[in-house]
């Protein structure tokens, strides 16, 4: 059994989207990930084109942020206010990233700097949580103690010296992250962010966690709810832009990945605590790398059908 | 069969010559004149059939193409850029390509035909080739043509299929199944007889209009005619689903 896609204009197992939708879904449970870094690329292989796979992924992570900050907000572990200028940030980047994304897509590259993007960026983050992973099971087997102060340098507890980048004016207290930083900062890495977002179809987080934690000096309780509450707000510009702008959202993919993606993230979730951590971060490092080089291969093999003919205006509505 | 009864029985009392061939007569028709592609992958079966008279059906090829609307369309030949990664060329653009084609003929040699259309020899059939030469490209474009037929054929929006099945007196139908992303519009319903000594001529054409089904039609003309509106329901789809699915899964926490 199969159905049609409107707007990707292909037609694909819808048993299939909603179980690959629950597996990253439930890796996002168990590894505590956004997963759009993993579904998007995914979309690619199974044939829906990069503009649709990427602008209808900002639509699944969206629920998937509603559903998780609201368990965050009610535990107290958002940062309103910082959030607030993340998402001016935030919002400023995902509309340039889908300006970008419509000029892209309107000189025939978009599929390629996609493609790019995420070698570099599943590189980079799958070897660095690689590296990190085998660095701390090392360090589980030989010392407690190292791993103890690795824990407090990533809850932000040691004591170092200021930054420049946080000291620029106006500086704002934030009461919930007890900092005081400059307010450009949480603007500039939103527009990051953001940018990424609308460019990639994710949400961002693996990105934004560790950059609250380390730029920011946020304490590690408030930044997942903090990052989701961004999250939010910059996915529903982005679905908003791309819908308007390059009508590049499929609201019947958006469905079938939303179904598998909620039900795999709560089965995750309460799987999540009965696997070794550092053993999670490897197999996490591992499918990223995977999915990488897939990525990568084509990139770099030539396809079997060399021609790629677009309708300039296509879906006459008749 | 009983479309067939029918046609052979109009034919005989109705139609005048539509071949060119002196004596000879060429007639098509199908089952539907107006079908709705639906949400399957299966889309829609249009049973053709046709009546050839005066023509010796095993001394020549009989082919029916099904051509659909012209739609503008954006061919770039993807290429191995100076970094060695796969990349699109510059694109060139056809105003007059038909977005679907569906070409259906009696099992027979492709020599009949490939001596007079033989110039474009990638394609892989001179079907494809007539098609070329009949699709409205330029000529100084045929290079361009020809990959154009080719992109179609390999994005499965041109078909050939040997599956014409061919009656007694003349009588001849296939089936043409339409999927689901075939472009909405008016398609025309042509057959062709392609003689041994290379001669061609074609049938009047029928048009079968096709549009899409309920669901993917709303989609399809709110997300172009209504987009603000379309991407307000996918944010409110995706708010809902994250709420809803955060009520139930509290509800049946451990």
């Amino acid at each position: 059994m199969e159905i049609y896609l409107p707007i990707a204009e292909v037609s694909v197992s819808p048993i299939l989207v909603v179980c690959l939708g629950a597996l990253v879904g439930m890796m996002s449970g168990i590894f505590g990930v956004g997963g759009g870094f993993l579904m998007t690329p995914i979309l690619f292989f199974i044939g829906i084109p990069p503009a649709v796979a990427v602008s209808t992924e900002a639509s699944q992570i969206l629920a998937a942020s509603v559903s998780g900050s609201l368990a965050h907000f009610r535990r107290g572990n958002v940062d309103i206010k910082m959030g607030l200028f993340l998402v001016v940030g935030g919002l400023i980047g995902s509309f340039l990233g889908v300006q970008v994304f419509k000029l892209l897509n309107e000189s025939g590259q978009l599929d390629l700097v996609i493609k790019i993007s995420y070698v570099v960026f599943l590189g980079l983050v799958g070897g660095l949580m690689f590296v990190e992973g085998i660095a701390a099971l090392r360090r589980r087997r030989s010392s407690a103690a190292v791993g103890s102060s690795q824990r407090a340098k990533l809850n932000g507890n040691g004591k170092k010296k200021r930054p420049w980048y946080r000291v620029i004016p106006p500086r704002m207290k934030f009461g919930r992250s007890h900092v005081k930083i400059s307010i450009w900062l949480p603007i500039a890495m939103g527009i990051c962010v953001g940018f990424l977002s609308a460019i990639m179809g994710v949400g961002g987080g693996f990105i934004m966690v560790p950059a609250m934690i380390y730029l920011l000096g946020m304490p590690t309780i408030v930044v997942v709810g903090t990052s989701l509450f961004y999250i939010i707000f910059v996915m529903i510009n982005t679905t908003l832009f791309q819908a308007v702008t390059n009508q590049t959202v499929d609201i019947v993919l958006a469905i079938l990945l939303l179904i598998g993606g909620v039900v795999g993230a709560q089965i995750g979730a309460r799987f999540s605590g009965r696997f070794n951590p550092e053993q999670l971060r490897i197999v996490l490092a591992s499918i990223v790398l995977a999915v990488c080089f897939k990525i990568l291969y084509e990139l770099i093999i030539l396809p079997t059908n060399p021609l790629v003919l677009q309708a300039l205006v296509w879906r006459g509505g008749h | 069969m009983r479309y067939l009864l029918f046609l052979a029985l109009l034919i005989g009392f109705s139609h005048g010559a539509v071949g060119q061939g002196s004596g000879h007569r060429l007639a098509i028709d199908a089952n539907e004149k107006a079908l709705t592609a639906t949400l399957t992958y299966r889309g829609a079966n249009v049973e053709i059939f046709g009546y050839a008279d005066g023509l010796d059906l095993s001394h020549g090829r009989l082919a029916i193409s099904i051509v659909g609307p012209e739609v503008p369309q954006e061919l770039r030949i993807i290429e191995r850029n100076a970094l060695g990664l796969v990349t699109q060329g510059a694109p060139k653009s056809f105003v007059h390509l038909p977005g679907f084609w569906s070409l259906h003929a009696t099992p027979g040699p492709d020599a009949l035909v490939a001596a007079t259309y033989g110039e474009f020899e990638r394609l892989p059939s001179p079907l494809i080739q007539w098609a070329v030469e009949t699709s409205r490209v330029n000529e100084a474009d045929n290079e361009f043509g020809g990959n154009a037929m080719q992109a179609q054929l390999l994005a499965g929006k041109l078909s050939v299929h040997n599956q014409v099945n061919l009656r007694s007196t003349g009588l001849f139908n296939t089936t043409l199944t339409l999927p689901a992303s075939a472009p909405v519009g008016s398609y025309k319903i042509l057959a062709h007889w392609f003689d041994q000594d290379g001669s061609h001529f074609v049938s009047e054409s029928k048009s079968l209009i096709v549009s899409k089904g309920t669901i993917a039609r709303w989609i399809e003309t709110t997300s172009q005619k209504q987009a603000l509106f379309y991407g307000l329901i996918c944010v409110l789809v995706a708010i809902a689903g994250g709420l809803l699915s955060e009520l139930v899964f509290r509800r049946f926490a451990p």
